[in-house]
């Protein structure tokens, strides 16, 4: 039996030399495969961890894509280290079960066994099944789980948006008689056993980490005591280094180019911001982009709206680019309607198309604002961190996660929320603010503070690595052969000794 | 209104005046479902599908040799009125041959009862498929024969008693003197008799499929003398030299692995005493690959010799072929889809043992492309997917290489791959190479490496190596087809039931806890 311990041992904890604790990053996508926020953040903390001197991390997603799957496994890699890529369908979007329940005490016990982490940190169960969770407890009583929250999945069975389903209203409380007004197949009971059903599971959480004050609050509303959530900031990914050497010349070249073909004199079009936006006098236009997927709920329809009812003259003096996809998901009728609406919007406004995030730098040269219309709540967009990197000014509606990280005259504007009209008149004010614009780029770029922002997640970090010392201490049983932890008082430790709160 | 019936039946006669009876028997398979019923049918068997006033019908029987004394027939069973209590068949003219029931203690034959798609549509009455493996004495196969040579092809009949009565299918009977070539052909047909839900499989194979191929096949092979071809030799080879080790790798399905492989060989001092000792398992590659290996031997100073097996005999009789030319001290069996990442990675295996190879298996670890685990030794597990049997799990397979730690010394594993494992050629010798009752390569090392364990052997793997191992590429030539599956589960059946147990002694807790 002795031959059976000896069979691919990965590293234990007291093996690794180098005192890091390591920490397995669970994630429902990996950002190769799909680029929304929630993956983009878990993998940018990921990377964080393991350029620290304090931690190495795992980064363990999911896909369900034909992606390079090897007979015989469910697993597969990215050819970086430490990074696992599983593959599993899953349909549940109400209870978030996981359908094949193998990979749950199979596969995701072999990831665990492997790893041996010190901390989980769960970024999503969405695709994966909350049953993941409950299986780290099995695997170990004492391990802390984090889990970051990105939408209000667990919250609103209407896609975690908050969004009534009627009327596209906003949502602000979910009980089971609103949620069973929203989903006619479903009566309250249905609610009231989704809603304790995801709740047993959440037990295990010994930390949420929120991303937005927001978040923090819809879900201390829903029932988490607030002491179990820490508020932080997602990471951003690091910039893309750029290849300045060939890069810089090439647009100097264009740009003389450019404005001796034109005969205009002065200033061109990669300017700096400073004066574009003065009224009268700038030859340049100003220049406004829109980040990340077309859809109704991300405000598509409701900008190009708001542009139709500028006045002619506001339209002409700007340039409002569009990035993103989507459209090829929309019903035909509504992507010819969106189509139409922007071509007879003339030549300011264009759809560009897909975007890669380590594009987002150039994407942003020059641009004078980002708007982020959204008509739901949001979180913690990532787009809003990047325009404050890149020192940006943004309109944003004025609800939810936006709101939070816009400051009102400040760092941007703020419209009412799903209102053209307001749109329209905030984008005309953004256009003719004159040399206000520059102030507030200031403002956008000095509110960017990734530094702390790391240190925060450190710190959480750090503390959690001490709550799995002090329960691994505190264990009555010795930890068996194999790496399991004192399996008694799981619970009651949980509750016992939460993580101290880093932020 | 057109008579189907009548409509069809003429259809297929028509059918079979155009296009001959044999291509018309594999169309109809697909297309003529009644037609298909009453073809195999005799008068009562109409009648019995038909289905008036009975409460018992028998349909799609099938027969076939298994091989000089026994036939297996598959077919399916409907009974509104009890159980199945008694089964009898009679070749030709002979005597009945009564069926042992599967709850019976009886040697030889068994029946055993399964439930097709097709039955489990019908809700009036119990329906059941059935396959039997029955024994036929000497004597009577010596009287078919004796039929067989006067009138081309006798026939049988086959009676079943349920609790309403008895039920009769007569057929015809074809002839034993007919069989006797592409093995691997009769076998797949057996196979593709095989029902479709996996529940119930593995007594179906217990009593009638697994022992029919089982029969089929070492009758083949009694019959058949080893697979051998020509070795060429290419390159500089001097008479009388000794070789270390022979490096024996197969080639099937595509053979411009073996120009990969030559370029990361060539310049590896490792491999420059070696007797590289290609074998082509694939008659259908042998221009291909002489073009291409007297290229490459212009090109490439690595002395190496091809062996061009003159048929298909899968991946154990070629690695036997192979050992039969190979001239070195110990072997090397590789596949030709498994690539070394650096050089020196022999000389590592070598090391990882201190040098000191007899009576140890030493597999190597292998990567897959995207820098995760292809193989790390092999761990025997009851799969309730095969109703208990053992399957050969891979610990870490697909997960990132970086996570376990490579070790100089070799780990023991309970078992290793075939696609790369070292031994002496005398432990080779003494195990009696790899075992050709399985069928075109699977379970086969696993079979090895349980026959060295009973000798008192070491199963070790080197995790100290960087190899790649395009394990699809290779895979990806035979998957696909339902019978290739089928195959594998016979295989697996073969192994978990000759050593069941060994395997239930060896495996204590999971290894990872």
């Amino acid at each position: 039996m002795a031959e059976h311990a000896a069979e691919v041992t990965p590293l234990r904890t007291d093996e690794r030399t180098d005192g890091r604790a390591r920490v397995l990053i669970v994630a429902h996508g990996h950002p190769d495969i799909d680029r929304g926020g929630g993956e983009v953040a878990a993998y940018a903390q990921h990377r964080l961890l393991n350029g620290s001197d304090r931690f190495t991390s795992v980064f363990f997603a999911r896909h369900d894509e034909p992606w390079p799957v090897h007979p015989g496994t469910v697993f597969s890699g990215t050819g970086r280290a430490a990074e696992i890529l599983m593959h599993s369908r899953t349909t549940d979007r109400f209870l978030f079960r996981q359908d094949d329940e193998r990979r749950v005490w199979r596969e995701f016990r072999e990831v665990l066994d492997a790893v041996r982490p010190d901390i989980v940190h769960f970024h999503h169960y969405l695709h994966l099944g909350l049953e993941l969770l409950a299986e780290v407890r099995r695997w170990s009583a004492s391990v802390p789980i984090l889990m970051t929250l990105h939408e209000y999945h667990a919250i609103c069975h209407n896609d975690g948006l908050m969004v009534r389903t009627r009327d596209a209203d906003l949502c602000d409380r979910a009980t089971p008689a609103r949620c069973a007004q929203c989903f006619t197949g479903r009566d309250e009971q249905d609610f009231t056993l989704r809603e304790r059903y995801i709740k047993a599971f959440f037990e295990h959480v010994d930390r949420f980490v929120a991303p937005s004050r927001f978040l923090a609050d819809r879900y201390t509303d829903w029932g988490i005591a607030p002491g179990r959530i820490t508020v932080m900031e997602n990471v951003l990914p690091p910039e893309a280094a750029r290849p300045e050497a060939s890069a810089a010349p090439a647009a100097t070249n264009e740009t003389t180019w450019t404005t001796g073909m034109t005969g205009t004199t002065g200033v061109g079009e990669r300017a700096g911001t400073a004066g574009r936006c003065e009224p009268d006098v700038a030859p340049g236009r100003c220049r406004l982009a829109v980040f990340g997927r077309l859809s109704d709920m991300k405000g598509t329809p409701l900008l190009l709206e708001a542009l139709a009812l500028l006045p002619r003259g506001t339209l002409d003096r700007l340039e409002m680019d569009i990035h993103g996809t989507g459209l090829e998901r929309m019903p035909r009728r509504t992507r010819t309607r969106l189509v139409r609406a922007v071509r007879r919007l003339g030549p300011a406004v264009r759809l560009q198309g897909a975007y890669r995030q380590e594009e987002m730098q150039r994407l942003l040269d020059g641009v004078d604002w980002m708007v982020v219309p959204s008509r739901w709540w949001e979180n913690s967009p990532v787009v809003i961190l990047e325009a404050k990197r890149h020192g940006v000014p943004l309109i944003t509606a004025d609800i939810g996660g936006m709101a939070e990280k816009v400051v009102d005259g400040l760092t941007g504007w703020q419209f009412r929320a799903g209102d053209a009209r307001s749109l329209a008149r905030t984008i005309e004010r953004a256009v003719t603010c004159g040399p206000r614009h520059a102030i507030m780029a200031a403002h956008a770029a000095r509110d960017w503070r990734p530094d702390e922002v790391a240190a925060a997640h450190l710190a959480l970090h750090d503390s959690a690595r001490r709550l799995g010392e002090r329960r691994h201490a505190d264990a009555v049983a010795p930890p068996g052969a194999n790496g399991r932890d004192g399996t008694d008082g799981a619970h009651g430790t949980t509750t016992a000794t939460p993580i101290d709160r880093a932020a | 209104m057109i008579n189907r019936t009548a409509w069809r039946r003429q259809l297929y006669r028509e059918g079979k005046r155009l296009l001959g009876p044999e291509r018309m028997a594999r169309l109809r398979t697909r297309s003529f479902g009644l037609g298909r019923r009453l073809a195999r049918q005799g008068a009562r068997g109409r009648d019995a599908l038909r289905g008036r006033g009975r409460r018992h019908w028998l349909s799609g029987v099938e027969i076939e040799w298994v091989d000089g004394s026994g036939v297996l027939l598959t077919g399916r069973l409907m009974s509104t009125g009890g159980a199945l209590e008694a089964a009898s068949l009679t070749l030709g003219g002979g005597t009945p041959l009564r069926i042992e029931m599967a709850t019976g203690t009886g040697a030889g034959a068994a029946l055993v009862r399964f439930e097709t798609r097709e039955d489990r549509r019908r809700r009036d009455g119990i329906a059941r498929g059935f396959a039997v493996l029955v024994d036929v004495p000497a004597r009577e196969v010596r009287g078919l024969r004796d039929a067989g040579a006067a009138q081309a092809e006798s026939g049988y009949r086959l009676r079943l008693t349920t609790g309403s009565g008895t039920v009769t299918a007569t057929g015809r009977l074809p002839d034993p003197a007919a069989l006797g070539y592409d093995a691997l052909g009769r076998v797949r047909a057996i196979l593709e008799r095989v029902p479709p839900h996996r529940d119930g499989r593995r007594a179906l194979f217990d009593r009638a499929f697994g022992p029919a191929i089982e029969r089929l096949w070492n009758e083949h092979r009694a019959g058949t003398a080893p697979v051998d071809g020509e070795c060429v030799r290419y390159g500089d080879h001097p008479p009388g030299q000794r070789h270390a080790t022979s490096v024996i790798v197969p080639v099937y399905g595509r053979c411009d692995f073996i120009e990969h492989q030559m370029a990361h060989f060539a310049f590896d001092p490792d491999l420059a005493g070696v007797d590289l000792l290609y074998v082509v398992d694939d008659p259908r590659l042998h221009v291909r690959t002489r073009a291409l290996v007297e290229r490459l031997s212009r090109s490439v100073d690595l002395p190496f010799s091809v062996l061009y097996l003159t048929r298909n005999s899968g991946f154990a009789a070629a690695n036997n072929a192979g050992a039969r030319h190979a001239r070195g001290a110990d072997l090397l069996l590789l596949n030709s889809d498994v690539l070394p990442g650096e050089r020196g990675w022999l000389s590592a295996m070598y090391a990882s043992v201190d040098g000191r190879l007899t009576g140890t298996l030493l597999g190597a670890r292998m990567l897959y492309e995207d820098g995760t685990l292809q193989h790390d030794g092999m761990r025997f597990e009851p799969a309730d997917s095969h109703e208990g049997q053992w399957l050969n799990r891979h610990p870490g397979k697909g997960l990132p290489a970086d996570l376990f730690p490579s070790r100089r010394e070799a780990q023991p594993r309970q078992a290793v791959t075939g696609a790369c494992l070292l031994l002496t050629r005398r432990d080779w010798d003494a195990l009696g190479g790899l075992d050709e009752a399985y069928l075109l390569g699977d379970f086969e090392d696993s079979d090895l490496c349980l026959r060295a364990r009973a000798a008192g052997l070491d199963i070790r793997l080197c995790t100290d190596v960087s190899l790649f191992h395009l394990e699809r590429q290779s895979q990806s030539l035979v998957a696909g087809a339902r019978w290739k599956d089928l195959l594998t589960y016979y295989n697996c059946w073969y192994q978990s039931r000759r050593w069941n147990e060994q395997l239930a002694s060896l495996t204590g807790p999971p290894a990872h806890g």
